[in-house]
């Protein structure tokens, strides 16, 4: 595979977890505004979202543009699939059929 | 079915979905400002301007969806993002006056239709603030 391939992947695949730390962090109680994110999850949600932002950009130099796009969208089934394992959120037919249609868009959109 | 379920979203779950779409908007508008930035000269003043401008939109962007994903599911927000699509597409005709091919406008109406399916789930927002 090659090494920018497996970068992007990498990179929503940390991306996903950094938005499971951030919705983990939105669910804690609320006090104020700025505890909204001073918070061990949501800073190391940010951190992580950073690191992947500069992962991809990293990537761009090895892959076409339209293969990072496609890449990008598996993150619209890793975050619902995170969703349930840490959150319980469960999968709906809506959100199934949803996703599937979204992807397909995404896929004649850049393919 | 579908006509009674649209019926039955409440308005704070519209306003919400709209809220967070203009969140996705601030998203996009990175991509206007990396196109501007494409054309400054490397390393001038106006690159280093382009780029900063940059993070500030990333770092609102941040903020906002912070507070928005207290109000619906991950999943269900996350799939709505998809929508950049959408409104990157606008501005890249409306701004950079580029046109979109058939193959693309299919694309964004399939998108469109998934994010709506996705958000006429009943209860996939808490209404409120925090849950």
């Amino acid at each position: 595979m090659n090494i920018y391939v497996l970068i992007a992947v990498v990179s929503v695949t940390i991306a996903g977890f950094s938005q499971i730390l951030l919705k983990k962090g939105a669910m804690r109680p609320h006090k104020s505004f700025l505890d909204d994110y001073l918070n061990a999850p949501v800073i190391t949600g940010y951190a992580l979202m950073f690191t992947s932002v500069l992962a991809t950009m990293f990537a761009y130099r090895g892959v076409r543009y339209m293969t990072i796009q496609i890449i990008e969208s598996l993150g619209y089934i890793l975050v619902p699939v995170l969703s349930y394992i840490f959150f319980k959120e469960r999968f709906t037919r809506n959100k199934v059929i949803g996703i599937i249609i979204i992807l397909a868009g995404i896929a004649v959109y850049n393919i | 079915m579908e006509q009674r379920r649209l019926k039955d979203m409440s308005r704070s779950k519209i306003f919400n979905i709209i809220l967070l779409q203009m969140i996705v908007i601030i998203y996009t508008i990175n991509s206007i400002i990396a196109k501007f930035a494409t054309k400054a000269e490397p390393l001038s003043l106006e690159f280093f301007l382009f780029y900063a401008g940059e993070v500030c939109v990333l770092g609102v962007y941040a903020i906002c969806w912070q507070q928005m994903i207290k109000r619906f599911d991950l999943s269900v927000a996350y799939a709505n993002r998809s929508m950049a699509i959408l409104w990157t597409a606008l501005w890249s005709v409306l701004i950079f006056k580029e046109s979109l091919s058939i193959k693309q406008m299919a694309g964004i109406i399939l998108v469109v239709i998934g994010t709506v399916v996705v958000n006429l789930q009943p209860g996939s927002d808490t209404g409120e603030g925090g849950r």
